[in-house]
């Protein structure tokens, strides 16, 4: 678009009273992925900070980092300049999303504890108790490393409907994709999750 | 979802920090800067490309409301408003030419009466007359002068009910004649959408009252019908194969390309802007030449592009 504009026979450009960042929002309406560059270029050290100082976790600040430019890249229009910089957008964006994360966690934690305290409560005895609580940690940290291994864009689905008590459609709309799509994930992740944990065991037994 | 529009309240409870005002954003991101980790750039560009490939715009029109919904929602809060003036506040003399915030609705009710008539296809008794938008509200707006603020009030918001429901009987794109133009009964939705929402500005400014923010698929809506109304319509005699885009910031923005071109050239002038000034231009709140724009490439084809956006504003 810029190359063509300029080989047009008048040329000439003429600013009156618009926000600084308004050039870089129209870019990225109108598709040009040099313009998300440009926004990652400015503002990716202050998002992925906030996040992580938020969060305490680098790898959820690079999570909350890529949706945040994600989000831009696909709703540009949501950035409204006459309430605030593109700055102070993504601040709050990203702000938002790290205190969902802590959140989640904190929920996960919660659930952790109780389903480890009603574990310990049934009649298999201290032995059997002990094994038990082994076998289910064994089982956890499995299950951590292997959803470590999926993709980002079905770990996060995966993340939102089991740790985040999401449904389809919550996860849909925090995705911003389609209830189909989310389900689609959702079903492959479960599914690469089985086969990472099965593999090893598969693999024992031969 | 758009931070800008939602409450900075969100803190449940001691499990997680609350959520940030957006003034204290900068602040907040400034002292926490920590550079990403190297590949993340990449790894974000691979993703992005995969959920909107480059150079795919978002059109303008995308996620609007219908024109039924935008003008009944338009219509709703201008009640609102009303039912919480105070007798002082309705006289309160605004900044249009019928006077009074009385005067004003009394107007608006004339117009939804004249726009329900146009819709049973009443035709008009003097068709010069029918030109002139403030003189077909008069009558019926001096039919309500004795009534009280309130009653005034419900009488207008009855007249728009009573349009909206004669627009929902027929398809969006049944032809009718509003002043003598002919328009489908979605444009003359939008329209009537422009007109509630200027004077809703009109009584706010009255009163000293913060202007009403439109919502995303609204604007989106009425921007994107104006500009598909007018799109065509605009071209320089001297050079009519130069076209435009108008590229619309802000909650229902987006891209569109306006004039008559052969297939796959590039617009010739690209023009960018706020999408609620560039509606205030269209409802003549706001004049052409002081609309906040930036202008790349031939300029000859703004001032006859923001010309043709007015042409329908109906005051």
């Amino acid at each position: 678009m810029q190359s063509d504009l300029l080989t047009a026979s008048i040329v000439r450009t003429t600013d009156t009273g618009l926000h600084p960042d308004t050039e870089l929002l129209a870019r990225l309406l109108e598709g040009d992925s040099g313009a998300l560059r440009a926004a990652y270029a400015c503002y990716s050290s202050l998002v992925f900070g906030l996040a992580r100082r938020v969060t305490s976790s680098a790898s959820a600040a690079e999570d909350i980092t890529q949706e945040v430019f994600l989000q831009l890249w696909e709703r540009p229009d949501a950035v409204d300049l006459s309430r605030g910089s593109l700055r102070s957008y993504l601040g709050v964006v990203t702000h938002r999303r790290a205190v969902d994360a802590v959140r989640r966690a904190s929920r996960a934690r919660t659930r952790d504890e109780r389903a480890g305290w009603e574990s310990n409560t049934t009649s298999l005895g201290i032995e059997g108790g002990v094994v038990e609580r082994d076998e289910q940690a064994r089982r956890t940290r499995q299950l951590r490393e292997a959803i470590d291994t999926l993709p980002a864009d079905q770990r996060r689905a995966l993340e939102l409907a089991y740790f985040g008590d999401c449904t389809y459609r919550e996860v849909a709309t925090e995705l911003g994709i389609p209830e189909g799509t989310a389900k689609s994930r959702l079903r492959l992740a479960i599914a690469k999750l089985r086969d990472l944990i099965d593999a090893p065991e598969r693999l024992a037994q031969a | 979802m758009n931070p800008h529009d939602e409450s900075d309240d969100m803190n449940d409870g001691d499990t997680a920090p609350p959520d940030i005002p957006i003034c204290a954003a900068d602040a907040l991101i400034a002292a926490t800067a920590a550079p990403a980790p190297d590949d993340l750039a990449e790894r974000i560009a691979a993703t992005a490309a995969t959920a909107r490939p480059a150079g795919r715009m978002i059109a303008l029109g995308t996620g609007a409301a219908q024109p039924i919904d935008a003008f009944c929602s338009t219509a709703l809060e201008l009640r609102a408003l009303l039912l919480e003036l105070s007798d002082a506040e309705w006289h309160a003399p605004t900044r249009t030419q019928y006077g009074t915030v009385r005067d004003l609705v009394a107007h608006l009710a004339g117009s939804e009466d004249y726009c329900t008539r146009a819709m049973a296809r009443v035709p008009a008794v003097d068709p010069v007359a029918d030109f002139d938008h403030p003189a077909c509200s008069r009558e019926v707006a001096a039919s309500l002068a004795e009534l009280t603020n309130d009653e005034l009030g419900e009488a207008w918001f009855a007249l728009s009910t009573t349009f909206a429901e004669a627009c929902r009987n027929d398809p969006d794109t049944v032809p009718l004649s509003l002043h003598q133009l002919p328009m489908s009964i979605g444009g003359a939705l939008v329209l009537r959408t422009f007109e509630l929402w200027a004077h809703t500005e009109d009584i706010c400014a009255a009163i000293g009252r913060p202007l009403p923010r439109l919502d995303g698929p609204r604007l989106s809506c009425m921007a994107s019908r104006l500009v598909g109304a007018i799109g065509s319509l605009v071209r320089l005699p001297d050079a009519p194969g130069i076209t435009g885009r108008v590229v619309l910031l802000g909650p229902g923005g987006g891209v569109a390309d306006f004039g008559v071109a052969a297939t796959g050239e590039a617009p010739g002038t690209r023009i960018v802007a706020d999408i609620v000034d560039y509606c205030r231009v269209a409802s003549r709140r706001i004049s052409a030449e002081d609309l906040p724009r930036s202008v790349t490439g031939d300029d000859r084809l703004v001032a006859p592009f923001l010309a043709a956006t007015s042409m329908f504003a109906k005051d």
